[in-house]
């Protein structure tokens, strides 16, 4: 397997999106994000080549689980990006479904897998390069002129302040400075001001064009779908009070939640991207192209369009920044979102076909119908449910590393069962409901265990790891 | 059958098998990953926050995070498959 083919599980929309939002909204967790972001697939690809496990019912279960949450996530993302350039939810998720079944499905999709991630890579590096060279700036300028901001504040040109955007999930703004904000469509809004102490929840029915004003401290909650209009020169609520805070964000990341990332990633990354074997190819070239691709676009997306986080999907990030820097007429902002579209679309197919891959290895390929029945759960839950693309996906990868990769790397090459069971299978079974029964029972844990809650991966692992070891030893 | 001038020196040789050194270069390079991808956490602990020195206005941090750690495992997944 080239490495290409084998590392296009990996950067999937929800994936690209969420390293860019986060960059541009100077999260504190961003430089990890990144880290992992380049250097957890190489790891994948460094794993030792092992003989086929024995294909089990469990196992098949919970590939097919986590493929289901890694889809979802992707296919979230295009779908607020349809949602955010004003078509369907739906139609952007079965669209790009139904595309990825066909090409899945086709005769010599492995073949061409390799191809569309160096596609969708090159589409969004040349987006990237196109508005660098419009805005003539290189990114680490452009990271100094963000840094160097007094205040990230909205321009003059945003479309949140020309025509109004509109809000992809339900979001709660809180404003530090005396804002007036106009309802471009019907809506109801929740106020919650701050009079003496003592706080005033006010619902605002609005019609278009109706204004609101509000004073520094209160929070204005909108709906999905809901859009409003931003005064120019006014600081982004929800963004960082500055540029130099923006930039300082990253500095204080807590060791625990970093931690918590670096397991997700990297055991989700080992179980997803299969071991390169002698031929690693193009694949530490793309890794690191679109590792710092990902980073320059968050730096740009600060700079120009400091607003790229208010609509609540991470997906904004990067359909701003087009539009924020229109290079020219012949090369309209509409073109570039095109091509990043058709980027992230060539990314999905990619990254669909090398789960249907991994859902084929775990015994899928005896039963066809699996992986068209884990596309359609997968659009269908996109389409209906208005979640942050993020949840799904560091589901799906925390699962895959606590059910798929630490039960394998504790199994070895042997091939040795347990009252018929396959070792890896159980290993399986018991870390999925380790990483089950954390993710429902972490609003109980005790404070000490609160981080565990947070990203089950790092209990649920070693417990599936020690499980197979043990039973490991025994059988000897 | 006159005997050879060329002088044969027996010395001791380490044979080693191309699978097996493969597999050490994809050990080492598995190692260095590792530590790259853990690095950060006890920087940025440190007194000082030394990861916060900007070097050309850029956090010393994002320089390693984008650039200097990817470009380093790059390297050695390279390195670690050219050992065969």
């Amino acid at each position: 397997m080239t490495g290409a083919r084998a590392l296009a599980a990996w950067p999937g929309p929800a994936l690209v999106a969420g390293i860019v939002a986060a960059v541009a909204a100077g999260a504190p967790a961003a430089p990890v994000l990144v880290l992992v972001f380049a250097v957890t697939p190489l790891l994948a690809l460094l794993q030792p080549s092992r003989s086929t496990a024995p294909p089990h019912p469990a196992t098949l279960l919970i590939t097919a689980g986590v493929a289901a949450l890694l889809l979802w996530a992707h296919l979230a993302v295009l779908a607020d990006a349809a949602a955010l350039l004003g078509a369907r939810r739906w139609q952007a998720s079965v669209l790009a479904a139904a595309v990825a079944l066909l090409v899945t499905l086709s005769p010599g999709a492995e073949r061409r897998r390799g191809g569309m991630l160096v596609v969708g890579g090159a589409a969004l590096l040349l987006v990237l390069v196109v508005v660098g060279v419009a805005a003539a700036v290189s990114p680490w300028t452009a990271w100094s002129q963000a840094a160097a901001r007094p205040a990230l504040v909205f321009s003059g040109r945003s479309a949140w302040v020309t025509e109004g955007e509109r809000f992809v999930r339900g979001t709660t703004l809180a404003f530090d400075e005396a804002h007036r904000v106009v309802a471009v469509t019907p809506g109801t809004f929740r106020v919650v001001e701050q009079d003496g102490g003592r706080r005033v929840v006010r619902d605002w029915r609005l019609a278009a064009g109706d204004a609101i004003s509000l004073r520094p401290g209160d929070t204005l909650t909108a709906a999905a779908g809901s859009r409003l209009r931003f005064e120019p020169g006014k600081r982004v609520p929800g963004a960082a009070p500055s540029g130099a805070a923006w930039a300082d964000a990253a500095a204080r990341v807590p060791a625990a939640r970093a931690l918590g990332l670096l397991a997700t990633f990297a055991l989700g990354a080992c179980a997803v991207v299969p071991a390169g074997g002698r031929r690693v190819g193009l694949a530490p070239a793309i890794a690191l192209a679109l590792s710092l691709g990902a980073t320059s676009w968050g730096v740009y997306a600060t700079l120009a369009a400091p607003e790229a986080g208010l609509a609540g999907s991470p997906a904004e990030a990067l359909l701003s920044l087009p539009r924020a820097v229109a290079p020219s007429r012949t090369l309209p902002a509409g073109a570039l979102a095109a091509v990043v579209l058709l980027g992230l679309l060539a990314l999905f197919v990619a990254a669909a076909d090398a789960l249907r891959e991994r859902i084929s290895g775990a015994g899928g390929a005896r039963l066809p119908i699996i992986w068209p029945a884990v596309m359609a759960a997968a659009a269908l839950t996109a389409a209906v449910a208005v979640v942050d693309p993020w949840t799904p996906l560091t589901a799906g990868l925390g699962l895959a590393g606590a059910a798929i990769a630490a039960p394998r790397l504790a199994a070895g090459n042997g091939a040795r069962r347990v009252l018929g069971w396959p070792l890896e299978a159980i290993g399986a079974l018991f870390g999925a409901a380790v990483y089950a029964g954390l993710t429902l029972l972490s609003a109980l844990l005790p404070a000490a265990l609160a981080p565990l809650g947070v990203t089950p991966v790092l209990a649920a692992a070693p417990a599936a790891w020690t499980v197979v070891k043990l039973l490991r030893t025994m059988r000897r | 059958m006159p005997s050879s001038s060329i002088p044969i020196r027996l010395r001791r040789r380490a044979i080693i098998a191309l699978p097996m050194a493969a597999d050490r270069g994809r050990r080492i390079a598995a190692i260095v990953l590792i530590v790259l991808l853990l690095l950060p956490l006890p920087a940025t602990v440190l007194p000082g926050s030394p990861t916060a020195i900007r070097v050309a206005g850029v956090p010393l941090l994002w320089w390693y995070a984008a650039l200097i750690a990817p470009l380093t495992a790059a390297v050695a997944v390279l390195v670690s498959r050219g050992l065969r």
